[in-house]
């Protein structure tokens, strides 16, 4: 097993522009340590374009610096989830789990890592899938089938976009203590965008708000999860309490008028 | 260690092998089609003893029926593989070696060289594909270049769309200022026919192929994270627009080599590959492999449906190959394998 990882992630003034429309206007954040940190805001508010520069996909300005302990961490390091995926790709879920490992892939594919590849789809409880078309999966298994991949390929930053969005209960729990155990476990950091705020309480270490494109409170979720927050950022009047197990939980009640 | 995987792997090599063993007696049953009185012993016998002059037999088999199978084989596996290449970078399951316009700055060019003479070489049949060629590497080249800074799919397409209209126009004029006899010979060329295959066209045609299958077999692996689609792969951190770029040029290579060599024939790109995706998916490991042997299958077996449908005389193959491929892509269509 590797060293564990010391991570750090500076995100210094993002901006993102499609044609006048000015999406991301000069982010700013740094994240430090292991764990999950949830990023929450309305819709449009340019969250997704937020992890797509961080994966690389997106082009944009500003700087991002991620490092393991005084080491820059190559763009290998980083694995991305997308929100949703609309594939029609005739891989089976086996084949794009296998994926992960591209990089050390070669014409024929090591005991080893068809090993790794089992393991990580028990983990997920994904296992009854391998043979099936990734193209015949519900959106819920295309996403743990996705969610695997990037678990195999052992990143440093994982960037997890609205993982749970299509998932019931028991996955959605399952695939947030992976992503927790698996950070725990390595060093590695994830960042993953979250609606459900009860949740993102429950699993993250940290909250980052976005609100029009900034970034408006970063912090422990009993600092940032205020009624007051809530309702400047998503119009919307919550009650904030506390579950019986010590986490933060957000009731929402009504549309602010 | 569960062995799912693997069993899944071996099945597809055994496609691989009995498809490549029906590829194998379609060569012969090729060989020992045609429109002269040999019998298939008397064939047998004409291989066995290699090329020689000496009988007609002999100068039938070797010297005419050989060039057309190879022809056959070197140009069939090609288009399927350049099909295959462009289905993926263009991640366009209706994506086929004609897409980007090649195959009409072909026609263009042999148009321009039966009403021209360009490039003004003596031998009029080379003159036709050499003319061919330089349009259809030109096209490519100028599409690469166009697509340098942004080599997306969607700009890629429309690209090959516009470039498709202008050399259809092009050759329409070319068409109406031709005589009535040079109109027969641009019709005929650009039926797609093997009736002008040669030794040394089938000898550039496969080794070309060759080639360019060697070079993409170091690329399955990030060809396989395109085909999972653009955002996947640039996420397993695959460079996509070079890997476009790199494959974009040996599939225009190996689809302008054809197309000059045999004329337009259709379809053959586009169903070639789905046939084999049906069989290994999208491992781009089995699908390199398949698609090329797909490709001569369909491309044998038109040669002997060509050969055989009028005694006496050669159908342009690419008629053949046209019929069959509308309806086996409607099957597909319609089975919604595509």
């Amino acid at each position: 097993m590797r060293e564990r990882c010391n991570m750090e992630l500076k995100i210094q003034d993002i901006k993102v522009s499609f044609g006048d429309k000015k999406v991301l206007k000069g982010v700013n954040l740094e994240l430090s340590g292991e764990g999950l940190y949830a990023v929450v805001g309305v819709n449009g508010t340019g969250k997704s374009v937020l992890m797509k520069s961080l994966a690389g996909i997106q082009a944009y300005s500003g700087k991002t610096i991620l490092t393991d302990g005084d080491e820059a961490c190559p763009k290998k390091d980083i694995a991305y989830v997308p929100q949703a995926t609309n594939l029609n790709s005739s891989l089976t879920a086996f084949e794009m789990v296998l994926l992960g490992k591209v990089k050390q892939l070669r014409l024929r594919v090591p005991d080893d890592v068809i090993s790794e590849v089992y393991e990580v789809m028990d983990r997920l409880k994904i296992r009854n899938l391998e043979n099936q078309k990734f193209a015949s999966l519900s959106g819920g298994q295309k996403q743990l089938v996705i969610m695997a991949q990037a678990l195999l390929s052992k990143p440093k930053l994982l960037l997890l976009d609205e993982p749970t969005s299509a998932l019931d209960l028991y996955h959605q729990l399952n695939l947030l203590s992976l992503a927790g155990q698996y950070c725990k476990e390595s060093g590695a950091m994830a960042i993953i965008i979250m609606h459900d705020l009860s949740q993102a309480a429950r699993f993250c270490k940290k909250i980052a708000v976005l609100k029009d494109g900034k970034v408006f409170r970063f912090g422990k979720p009993k600092e940032v999860l205020t009624e007051q927050i809530i309702r400047d950022v998503f119009n919307v009047d919550a009650e904030i309490g506390c579950s019986g197990s010590g986490y933060t939980t957000v009731l929402p009640v009504a549309i602010t008028t | 260690m569960s062995t799912g995987y693997r069993n899944l792997n071996r099945k597809r090599i055994f496609v691989i092998v009995l498809m490549a063993i029906v590829m194998i007696l379609l060569i012969f049953a090729d060989l020992f089609t045609g429109s002269s009185n040999m019998s298939v012993k008397e064939a047998i016998d004409i291989l066995l003893d290699g090329p020689s002059n000496e009988s007609k037999y002999h100068f039938i088999l070797w010297a005419v029926r050989m060039p057309m199978t190879m022809t056959c084989l070197g140009v069939g596996a090609s288009l399927a593989l350049a099909g295959g290449q462009m289905q993926t970078i263009l991640q366009n399951p209706l994506a086929s070696p004609y897409t980007l316009g090649i195959s009409s700055a072909a026609g263009f060019g042999a148009a321009l060289s039966v009403v021209t003479g360009f490039p003004f070489i003596p031998i009029s049949w080379i003159n036709i594909s050499v003319s061919a060629l330089i349009f259809a590497l030109g096209t490519s080249a100028l599409i690469f270049t166009l697509c340098k800074r942004n080599a997306d799919t969607k700009t890629m397409i429309l690209i090959g769309i516009v470039v498709t209209f202008l050399f259809s126009a092009l050759q329409s004029l070319m068409q109406y200022l031709a005589s009535q006899e040079q109109l027969s010979e641009i019709m005929h060329w650009m039926f797609g026919s093997l009736s002008k295959a040669s030794s040394q066209g089938a000898v550039v045609c496969i080794a070309c192929f060759v080639f360019i299958f060697i070079l993409s077999m170091g690329s399955t692996w990030q060809l396989t994270c395109l085909s999972a689609g653009e955002e996947r792969a640039k996420s397993l951190g695959i460079d996509t627009e070079r890997l476009r770029r790199k494959i974009y040029l040996c599939s225009s290579l190996l689809t302008a080599v054809s197309v000059s060599y045999v004329g337009s024939i259709g379809f053959i790109g586009l169903v070639a590959p789905h046939l084999a995706r049906s069989y290994v998916g999208d491992d781009q490991r089995f699908l390199l492999v398949l698609s090329p042997i797909m490709g001569a299958i369909i491309l044998l077996a038109a040669s002997i449906v060509a050969k055989i449908m009028k005694p006496g005389e050669i159908i342009p193959v690419g008629i053949i190959t046209n019929l069959v491929g509308v309806s086996f892509l409607l099957y597909l269509l319609l089975r919604k394998r595509l």
